[in-house]
């Protein structure tokens, strides 16, 4: 025993009268290490009276962070709405007739694509996305003089070219996946979008093994 | 190659721009045929309706020699059928596609148009489908496979779950590519830690939404700032806290008592359950009291579990001044907490 108990826990003085550091005690006890006494904290009444007194206190720090937050319902929704409506949106023009223009959003395109990947056996991660920033600003520029009178800003044409990056397991035939992607996706676009033209390119950039995760 | 020809403007611009859009040899490859198929299917209807597909072939195989191999892999010779300059994209790029290393083109019967007529009809072009696997270590080739094609998979009755497969960074730089699915991914993967953050930084809800979504948006906005010299969670814990910090000193109270919404446990007796939401009270105010770099420390590293050298990568200080913080803060907490005991 290093002497009397203590009357009060010190937490304005640096130490203890044992010369424990506070804070390391502190420190020790918040990391939920206040049971694991070494050698003088097995003997000293100081550092056993204020591992326990910190315990205590630090006791509803320590179920409030364990405990789970609930996070509000449609977060992550809100935030990717927002993000559309930064991207500038592109559309395909599926019909442009007196009564006036059908067209479709090229990301609705590219979730409808996606979606349909994501179908196909060995597919385990399917991104899709139906042009390029980059791309279109590139039609555009290349496009000026020719773009149909009705056609707005970034209308690129019945013809849709869909980009998937596919992520497929370890041993499922590549070639396989792929070509029937394409295939699926090329159907439900022409399917289910009357898109006439479709070009669905197929990147397979990352293959996992679902035993090794 | 006709002068004049209406495909030269196109691929003038395609070929210009292409060195600008990726700064690897697969990426280049995959924009020029990406761009070069949007190029080419804008103008089809307008300024090709009355050019035939073979001297459009020619027009774009001819330009594609002079640009070597890259360009070659998106205008494959034996693809170009004996059809409408109209079509001339869905037969140039077939059902697309398909890139992936290592990999010899795919040719013979079952994958499409009419390989055996096109040898005889465009026999010049035959060299380019030989620079197929030309890769650059480290980076995909782009190997061109025409459609259509017999289906050998069953088609699944509904989509699979995707999560995940694959870690944020590859995520990330598909994000930073476009790919707009993959950023939905990531913020679905994080945003719980996102609002749990500044819930806890803001003491608010209705902030810590706020704070939460602001920095998701942000994070998109400057994804092509992120070098990923540490994981994008840290990143978002920066933005996170930055964001915070934002709005509570924009000089709203921020005090508010519901850092720990209730948790349904039919086990817990009323008596207890009072007695808890006292002590989680008693917790926040005294949170909240904390100076907000030691309000940061302490959420960080005893909520997140996050290290010192993690904590000190979110909050630019070094390791030791993060301990400083942790060992200044841990007090003030603990003297708050004793004065409710």
């Amino acid at each position: 025993m290093n002497g009397p108990m203590p009357a009060r826990i010190p937490l304005d003085d640096a130490c203890l009268p044992c010369g424990a550091d506070v804070d390391l005690l502190l420190e020790q006890t918040a990391q939920g290490r206040g049971a694991d006494r070494d050698a003088h904290q097995q003997r000293c009444v100081h550092c056993q009276a204020a591992l326990g007194e910190f315990t205590a206190l630090w006791e509803p720090v320590a179920e409030m962070a364990a405990a789970p937050v609930s996070v509000p319902p449609g977060l992550a929704a809100a935030v990717m709405r927002q993000v559309r409506h930064l991207v500038r949106d592109i559309w395909y023009t599926l019909e442009i007739t007196e009564l006036g223009a059908v067209r479709i959003a090229a990301r609705i395109v590219a979730a409808l694509a996606r979606d349909s990947a994501r179908m196909i056996p060995g597919v385990r991660v399917a991104l899709g996305r139906s042009t390029h920033g980059k791309g279109a600003a590139l039609a555009e520029k290349a496009t000026f003089g020719h773009r149909h009178p009705h056609a707005a800003v970034g209308v690129l044409g019945r013809t849709a070219v869909v980009d998937l990056a596919v992520v497929i397991g370890y041993g499922d035939p590549a070639h396989q996946v792929a070509r029937e992607i394409q295939r699926h996706v090329t159907a439900t676009l022409r399917d289910q979008l009357g898109l006439r033209d479709v070009t669905v390119n197929v990147t397979i950039d990352d293959v996992v093994d679902d035993d090794r995760r | 190659m006709q002068a004049g020809h209406p495909l030269d403007g196109l691929l003038d611009v395609a070929l210009d721009a292409a060195p600008q859009l990726g700064d690897g040899h697969a990426i280049l490859d995959h924009d020029l045929q990406v761009n070069g198929g949007f190029l080419l299917s804008d103008l089809h209807s307008d300024a090709l309706g009355d050019v035939g597909a073979g001297a459009a072939g020619d027009a774009l195989a001819n330009r594609a020699e002079g640009a070597g191999a890259a360009v070659a892999h998106g205008v494959h010779a034996g693809d170009f059928p004996a059809g409408l300059a109209g079509d001339l994209l869905h037969h140039v790029f077939g059902d697309g596609y398909l890139s992936f290393a290592g990999v010899e083109p795919l040719t013979g019967p079952g994958d499409g148009c009419a390989a055996a007529d096109r040898e005889s009809s465009q026999p010049s072009r035959r060299k380019f489908s030989s620079g197929h696997t030309r890769a650059r270590p480290g980076y995909w080739s782009s190997v061109r496979v025409p459609g259509p094609h017999s289906g050998g998979l069953t088609v699944k009755a509904a989509p699979q779950a995707v999560e995940p497969a694959v870690g944020d960074a590859y995520l990330v730089a598909r994000a930073r590519e476009g790919y707009l699915d993959a950023y939905e991914l990531l913020a679905e993967r994080h945003s719980a830690m996102a609002y749990r953050v500044a819930l806890r930084l803001t003491g608010n809800h209705h902030d810590a939404q706020d704070v939460a979504q602001e920095a998701l948006i942000a994070a998109w906005e400057n994804l092509g700032q992120f070098r990923g010299g540490s994981s994008f969670s840290t990143w978002l814990y920066q933005i996170v806290t930055r964001r915070a910090l934002n709005k509570v000193t924009r000089g709203r109270d921020a005090r508010s008592l519901d850092l720990l919404p209730e948790i349904a446990d039919p086990a817990m007796e009323p008596g207890d359950k009072a007695e808890r939401n006292l002590a989680v009270d008693a917790v926040t105010d005294a949170l909240l009291a904390l100076p907000f770099p030691q309000r940061t420390v302490i959420v960080l590293h005893h909520f997140e579990r996050l290290s010192y050298a993690e904590i000190a990568s979110v909050t630019g200080a070094t390791e030791p001044a993060v301990r400083s913080h942790l060992f200044r803060a841990r007090r003030a907490l603990a003297k708050t907490l004793e004065d409710w005991k």
